[in-house]
């Protein structure tokens, strides 16, 4: 038999039991109120309470999110393939996709929101920018992954530049593609929560625009309820993309 | 014969990479068509750069190459296979085969047709929806072989093709090469490490030397029955080894 100590399930099992009677044991020993530190009871508790405004919020920000991924990955694509198909536009461009990166999310977010005003439009258009990047670094590293062995394959045959491109470059950055999808994935919940937080409605009430608002009437129990829910969008997106074979599917 | 085998000669061939001094320089070598060649000598010394210079792969930096005595010549068909397989990992067998017709743009059923062919010559008629990764190391250069094979070439290239295979696979890929040869006889240049293999295979070894890269010697083999595999065994193979491998440690650098 196998030990505990070499079962995959049991080590993150139990630091988890541990983390939860430490959560338990810091209310009780430092003697705090409930809207400081709400316990997992309370928030199971508070997610039953608002199960109707909290799977309103998972819907808007899960809608938002996937606009925001697509939008993402559709453009993120195609962008990689012009910059790979021309060295100028490359050069000339690449500057500016890396400035758009370093910019932090928070900052893009009051941007957008000055410029669109607030609303679904800007919320998915911050979490376009937010996952827009790693799908271009990801492509275009595997667009030009390509083996040298192969593209001589390809000018022995003559292959024409499109040929290349969409024959041999595209399925060979597709892994990669793939792996930038994932990580938009993810950051395309994390972009349309902040854009919630600064350009939600109550009349379109996402998880982040819920946050904010559960933290005005000091209900904290909602807001890590609202939180864990986040979290759990992200993990499922994330996972709905790694179901993708990575395998391009070609004829 | 293949009708479009190629006569080949070079003149005076010289290629040098931007600055850098010459990797090949007057190198002359004269090729009948159909015949097999094999190219040995030192790593590095150039066997690779003069296949791509045939192959057109490369520019010339000076000589020439007449294909059936014109330099001018269109090229003939050429196929070139390199060590490694060089299989699209996410396209199955006949998909890869058929790869260079469709970048003709032939149109579907008739790629099919000609790859299902070329597949059942080199024996993966069985395999043609498995993936590379699904392929023993023998069925992949079986696979690249086929593709070779898809545009009937009158000129094939090899670059050292069997070196990363275990012996038993070698002898059996090198036998099947030579019957396919036979039904078609390319004009074919195979690059090897291998004296054995280079002697069973050719009818004249080419021993590529020196800095830049001539050609230093030249070994005849003639059998007088056709070759299978049991002329591994006989003495007449083994003294025409034993002769060119002493021939080309006499030019080797020491
Ligand atoms: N694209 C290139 N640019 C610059 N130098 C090159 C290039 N290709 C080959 N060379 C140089 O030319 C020389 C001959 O290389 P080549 O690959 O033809 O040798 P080879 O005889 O095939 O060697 P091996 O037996 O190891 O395959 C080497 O010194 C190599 O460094
Ligand atoms: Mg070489």
């Amino acid at each position: 038999m196998k030990s505990l100590g070499q079962s995959r399930l049991f080590p993150p099992l139990l630091v988890g039991l541990l983390l939860v009677a430490a959560w338990y044991a810091l209310r009780h020993f430092l003697a705090l109120e409930a809207f400081r530190l709400p316990v997992p009871h309370e928030i199971l508790a508070a997610i039953w309470k608002e199960r109707q405004t909290l799977a309103g919020g998972v819907r808007v920000t899960f809608l938002a999110s996937l606009g925001g991924f697509f939008a993402a990955t559709f453009f993120g694509l195609a962008l990689s393939l012009i910059l790979t198909a021309s060295r100028t536009l490359r050069r000339g461009f690449l500057p500016f996709v890396v400035l758009m990166q370093v910019i932090p999310i928070i900052a893009t977010a009051a941007i957008v929101v000055t410029w669109l005003d607030a609303g679904f439009p800007a919320i998915i258009t911050i979490a376009f920018f937010i996952g827009f990047f790693p799908v271009v670094a990801n492509t275009l590293a595997g667009l030009r992954a390509v083996p040298a062995e192969q593209l001589e394959l390809f000018r022995l045959y003559k292959a024409t530049p499109l040929q290349e491109l969409f024959l041999l470059r595209l399925p060979t950055a597709w892994p990669y593609f793939l792996t930038g999808a994932q990580i938009a994935a993810t950051l395309a919940v994390i972009g349309s929560v902040t854009g919630e937080i600064f350009a939600g409605s109550s009349a379109n009430a996402g998880l982040g625009f819920l946050i904010i608002s559960y933290r005005a009437s000091f209900e904290t129990a909602a807001v890590f309820a609202a939180t864990a829910l986040c979290a759990l969008l992200a993990m499922v997106f994330w996972g709905a993309v790694r179901l993708v074979p990575t395998r391009f599917p070609a004829r | 014969m293949h009708p479009l085998a190629p006569h080949i000669e070079t003149r005076g061939l010289r290629k040098a990479f931007g600055d850098q001094p010459p990797v090949l320089d007057g190198l002359d070598l004269v090729v009948e068509p159909g015949r097999i060649i094999a190219l040995l000598g030192a790593s590095g010394c150039g066997k690779s750069t003069l296949l791509r210079l045939i192959a057109g792969t490369l520019p010339l930096s000076g000589g020439a190459i007449l294909f059936n005595g014109e330099a001018q010549a269109e090229r003939p068909e050429t196929a070139f296979i390199f060590q490694d397989p060089v299989l699209l990992p996410w396209l199955d067998t006949l998909h890869n085969i058929s790869l260079p017709l469709r970048l003709r743009g032939m149109a579907a059923h008739e790629r099919r047709e000609i790859a299902t062919e070329r597949a059942c010559r080199v024996g993966l008629g069985e395999a043609l929806g498995r993936y590379p990764d699904e392929l023993s190391g023998g069925m992949r250069m079986r696979a690249s072989l086929a593709r070779a094979l898809t545009f009937s070439p009158g000129l094939m290239l090899l670059d050292e093709p069997f070196g990363a295979l275990d012996a038993i696979t070698r002898n059996r890929l090198n036998e099947e090469l030579l019957a396919l040869h036979a039904r078609e006889r390319w004009t074919t240049f195979f690059v090897t490490h291998s004296v054995t293999e280079a002697v069973f295979l050719a009818d004249r070894v080419v021993i590529l030397g020196g800095s830049p890269a001539r050609v230093v010697d030249v070994v005849e083999i003639a059998f007088a029955q056709a070759r299978s595999a049991s002329l591994r065994t006989q003495i007449a193979y083994q003294q025409a080894v034993a002769e060119t491998t002493a021939r080309l440690y006499a030019v080797l650098p020491a």
